[in-house]
């Protein structure tokens, strides 16, 4: 056997840095509440270049020309209703409209070298603030991530 | 009612898989327990885990997941229990301020969920999903940004439903919305726009599923079609239990929407996830890089791919060609998708 200790190549190092984004929203409205920066290894983007011909809401990472760093598909992140869940398994589980839709959601990004902005993005019909399909995507939030990165009041 | 009804204690990693910065990490609050009743949370953070953690695909991939317990107390045991939903009446001084009976629906158990992503992210900085017990056997739950459940029987089908959503980016599979018997109209077709989430779809095509290389060639697609778009389709499967297909009805829609499989945790509690859910969720979690040196590259390569890695080959690849160096090393914890890079030599292996 060789002596293998030192033979592993180190070459492709992932990034190990994040940053945790929470935000609070109430019918179309949403700000950021916090974020900070943590030490974590994130999934892999979402970088599939169809996801713009899907039907949802995303977060995207830019660096200061508005070029795409990183995409991540969020589900439904500002429902407008609850989901119901049945006493009894295999039952039915159902959604209720919510009257006034509020809440919060929490995102972890990389935290790459040249992110300029966060923005939530979204063309789903159901997304409150959302314009017409057609028009392309609506960015409903957007976050300088060029300054800050501890929790914000 | 609020933060001053009660303290956060700390937090205790009950299931210690290595890194929180490379790990999969859960963190369980606990709502309506009494300072006295902290051992008793103890033991339902530990069930919850166990039953998670022998859940389908998590169960495969337990080397990744750390589990951490905080322990919070409350001034009161239990939660608010409204009598405008039939409760009984209770009102419980609780730090995350849990309450059925939300937006009129005695099963809409939820808590304060800014404060609690805020105690998560004090205790926990590298959070990936927040679950939150709340200590009363009455059923109930929520998902959104955490999930909450009681300690009623099965309601932590509940939790793992809603991590699908949260942690995972799963779409619901259930082929209606208030109910299958509620009368709604406006159900009988989805939208003709493709849903974002991996494992729903308006492909009623085989070219055209996102699944397609998990169907068998001898699987018919679509595998079920709804004759009434007016009604849920309510026949048995056709195909045997875990056949991947595209069965109508999905995504909120009675037709136009198609689901992987008959049955999924996606549709009803109590349900495996489908091979898709469970893909999607694998993707999601982080893998262990398995070890490849000093093996033919064709073992190695079916190695890497099986830990849901990609292989990337450096150097002579003819017949006898073996491992001589692999990066990450064995046994790292990385992001699923990742490369692992093994540089080759040919001849005998040393
Ligand atoms: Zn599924």
């Amino acid at each position: 056997m060789s002596d293998v200790g030192s033979a592993d190549t180190r070459d492709e190092e992932p990034p190990r840095r994040a940053v945790r984004l929470v935000f609070a929203y109430e019918g179309d409205e949403v700000r950021l509440l916090s974020r900070a920066r943590i030490e974590k290894v994130l999934p892999q983007s979402d970088q599939s270049a169809d996801a713009l011909n899907f039907r949802g809401t995303w977060s995207e990472v830019r660096d200061a020309d508005g070029v795409t760093l990183d995409r991540r598909v969020l589900v439904d992140p500002m429902p407008r209703d609850a989901e119901v869940f049945p006493e009894q398994l295999g039952e039915e589980i159902s959604r209720e409209p919510v009257e006034r839709p509020s809440g919060v959601f929490t995102l972890l990004v990389p935290d790459l070298d040249g992110a300029d902005h966060l923005a939530v993005l979204s063309n789903s019909p159901g997304q409150a603030g959302v314009r017409a399909a057609e028009s392309g995507p609506t960015e409903l939030v957007r976050v300088d991530l060029t300054t800050g990165g501890e929790a914000q009041p | 009612m609020t933060t001053s009804d009660g303290s956060v204690l700390g937090r205790t990693t009950i299931v210690d898989r290595g890194s929180p910065a490379e790990c999969w990490n859960l963190v369980f609050l606990g709502d309506g327990y009494t300072s006295t009743q902290l051992a008793q949370y103890a033991t339902d953070v530990n069930n919850a885990a166990s039953v998670l953690l022998n859940t389908p695909p998590f169960n495969g991939r337990r080397a990744v997941i750390n589990v951490f317990r905080v322990d919070v107390s409350s001034t009161d045991s239990g939660a608010d229990d409204p009598v405008a939903c039939g409760g009984s009446g209770a009102v419980r001084r609780t730090y995350f301020d849990a309450t059925f009976c939300t937006n009129g629906i005695q099963r809409l158990l939820t808590v304060d969920a800014a404060t609690a992503l805020a105690v998560a992210g004090a205790q926990v900085p590298e959070f990936d999903a927040v679950l939150v017990i709340v200590n009363s056997t009455v059923y109930g739950g929520s998902g959104g940004a955490v999930g909450v459940f009681s300690l009623a029987g099965n309601a932590t089908e509940i939790a793992i439903h809603e991590l699908g959503h949260t942690a995972f980016g799963l779409a619901d599979e259930y082929m209606y919305y208030r109910g299958c018997g509620s009368g709604e109209t406006d159900r009988d077709h989805h939208p003709p726009v493709e849903p974002v989430e991996p494992n729903v779809t308006i492909a009623s095509t085989r070219a055209g599923l996102k699944w397609r290389d998990l169907i068998l060639s001898s699987t018919p697609v679509p595998t079920m079609s709804n004759p009434d778009c007016a009604q849920c389709d309510s026949r048995p499967s056709p195909v045997p239990t875990g056949t991947v297909g595209a069965f109508e009805g999905a995504h909120y829609a009675h037709c136009g929407a198609y689901r992987p499989e008959y049955g999924c945790k996606l549709l009803t509690l109590g349900t495996p996830f489908c091979a898709v859910c469970q893909r999607r969720i694998r993707q999601v979690l982080p893998t262990t890089v398995p070890h490849v040196r000093e093996l033919r590259v064709a073992q190695a390569v079916k190695l890497v791919r099986g830990a849901g890695l990609v292989p990337k080959l450096v150097g002579p690849q003819q017949h006898g060609s073996w491992v001589w160096q692999q990066s990450p090393k064995a046994g790292a914890i990385v992001a699923s998708g990742s490369t692992v890079t093994m540089r080759l030599r040919s001849g005998p292996i040393p």
